[in-house]
């Protein structure tokens, strides 16, 4: 229709996106890669072709040194996940992140908030755990099976291109993962045994949680998990879990809030609040 | 009769797809394709029941035809024989028909293709299609849901069974054609076996209340452990066709609230005892 003297080939415009930050803290490939395979290599589906930011601040000099940023890059894309920029590098990694096709990256004043967590360490320091005890051998059982765990997580996790909550009406049966990587979760129905549900922030079932349910998967320790009926395999809050095994007979098939206080999981039946 | 006949042979619609199948073994998914399949025809459906163990093929067995095997599913498939070939015809229903499994091939040779091929053909002449789906959640018991419109999911009153009940409804709403091509998905029927009221009672088995709640789909009704399904499995006659079973009155209340009928539901509670029973017997 608009016949300018030349046609506008493309807009240039800002954006604001969600990217997942991997904030490498070591760089010593005997600690570094064993780690990453673990941790991303159990959880594929969900990071299948995921932009992500390698975040180099926790380095000091000599670390960033011996990092061999090339093969972090390849080790990355092996696993599907897309590396698209590099930050908190020092400048001699500079030339080295435009040769593996990064883009560098200033870094900013804040991070992205994560709920209220100040965006310094400490908060994120439950994360390491996070990773060991709860997926080592769970996921992998559903990885196996992981057929039918793509089509059946990824319709919910379509839900969310903006970035927040997730909400799932149907029950999450076992075999099948939701995960809400940037927000609350919350399910109408029940997650039956052998099921996991994870969310960056909090997670709600108005049902009976009987699987897994990992909140805080970021590291926010604020995270909670909300259940009407608490009997849950696993419960996890910024990396510290209990199995079922380890809960208070008292509160299961209750219900329950669990929360993060002082490092430990704290599991409070509802409706019996006490102060403090 | 010959009136709906003419009817029903003028604006056919397409023969339903069964798929009866649990996830675990030996809940009793062969004897609910038997006696399911026999109910139908016994309620003027044509119907044909289809084998899917390759492998472990029982169904002849169960429906006391497997002397009278010649070609089987795998032979269709690959053009070996012609469907009417393999279609065996129960001599003691009419509408009923038998396509048994292949016992010496192995389950790779389902191709998803092919079962299709199969059950269109079917779906032209039958009213029911009923697929009779192996244990596991491998190739062979993909291939029995994949083309399923309905399916029966058969478990008996106990986590693990029920766990894998839980398992195998996830993936009725993800893996088959009616959840890849975006219809309306596949409609889940709960049917629990080899249910004993007594054993509830003491707190040895869920009830189906239970099983009910966790499942979350709706519910058939149960079928009783009762000895008549073992004698009537030996002799080769689906229960339905047996005469004075609780069992085989069990599958013909769940034929008929399949068929949208209301029934009440029994077998659900104890019989209670009398007084002197319970003073003897403690």
């Amino acid at each position: 229709m608009k016949t300018p003297p030349e046609l506008p080939a493309f807009d240039c415009k800002g954006s604001v996106l969600t990217v997942m930050v991997l904030h490498i803290r070591e760089t010593d490939p005997v600690l570094l890669y064993p780690q990453l395979e673990q941790k991303i290599g159990q959880a594929r589906t969900f990071f299948a072709n995921a932009p992500m930011l390698i975040d180099l601040r926790s380095v000091d000099g000599p670390g960033q040194a011996a990092l061999d940023l090339n093969a972090l890059v390849v080790t990355l894309r092996s696993m599907g996940v897309a590396p698209v920029g590099l930050r908190g590098a020092l400048p001699f990694l500079h030339e080295e992140a435009r040769q593996a096709g990064l883009g560098i990256l200033a870094v900013p004043g804040v991070e992205r908030t994560i709920a209220v967590a100040p965006p310094e360490e400490p908060a994120r320091e439950p994360e390491p755990p996070a990773e060991e005890p709860a997926p080592t051998e769970e996921i992998p059982p559903a990885e196996e099976v992981a057929p039918a765990e793509v089509q059946e997580a990824s319709p919910l996790l379509g839900a969310q291109p903006t970035g927040t909550n997730v909400t799932v009406a149907l029950p999450v049966r076992s075999g099948q993962q939701v995960i809400a990587p940037n927000g609350d979760l919350v399910v109408l129905s029940s997650v039956n045994a052998g099921a996991e549900v994870f969310a960056a922030g909090n997670i709600h079932v108005y049902g009976a949680l009987r699987g897994r349910a990992l909140a805080g998967i970021d590291g926010d320790t604020t995270a909670r998990v909300f259940s009407l009926q608490f009997n849950p395999e696993l419960v996890a809050v910024a990396g510290e879990y209990l199995v079922n095994e380890s809960l208070d007979r008292q509160i299961l098939n209750r219900s329950v809030c669990v929360s993060l206080v002082n490092g430990t999981l704290r599991c409070q039946a509802l409706g019996t609040f006490t102060q403090g | 009769m010959s009136e709906e006949q003419v009817i029903s042979k003028e604006q056919r619609k397409p023969g339903q797809v069964v798929v009866v199948t649990s996830g675990k073994g030996g809940v009793g998914k062969t004897t609910t394709s038997a006696a399911f399949a026999a109910g139908l025809a016994l309620r003027g459906y044509k119907t044909a029941v289809l084998d899917f163990d390759v492998g472990l093929r029982n169904l002849d067995l169960i429906m006391g035809c497997e002397r009278r095997v010649v070609y089987d599913l795998l032979n269709v498939i690959h053009g070996e024989g012609s469907l009417n070939q393999a279609l065996i015809r129960d001599k003691r229903v009419n509408n009923l028909y038998i396509l048994p499994a292949s016992q010496t091939r192995d389950k790779e040779a389902l191709t998803k293709e092919g079962v299709g091929k199969v059950i269109e053909e079917l779906q032209l002449t039958f009213d029911y299609i009923v697929c009779d789906s192996p244990a596991g959640i491998e190739k062979g018991a993909m291939a029995a849901m994949y083309y399923a419109d309905q399916a029966l999911v058969v478990t008996n009153p106990e986590i693990s069974s029920v766990r894998d009940s839980d398992r195998i409804i996830g993936m009725l709403s993800s893996t088959t054609r009616r959840a890849e091509e975006d219809l309306t998905p596949v409609q889940e029927y709960l049917v629990v076996t080899r249910y004993d009221p007594g054993r509830v009672e003491r707190g040895d088995m869920l009830s189906a209340e239970d099983v009910r709640e966790i499942l979350a789909i709706p519910f058939l009704g149960v079928v009783p452990e009762s000895k008549s399904v073992l004698t009537a499995s030996n002799s080769g006659v689906p229960v339905t066709l047996t005469k004075e079973s609780d069992a085989g009155e069990a599958y013909f209340d769940i034929v008929d609230r399949f068929l949208g009928r209301e029934r009440p539901f029994r077998f659900m509670d104890a019989p209670r005892k009398g007084f002197l029973s319970r003073l003897f017997r403690g």
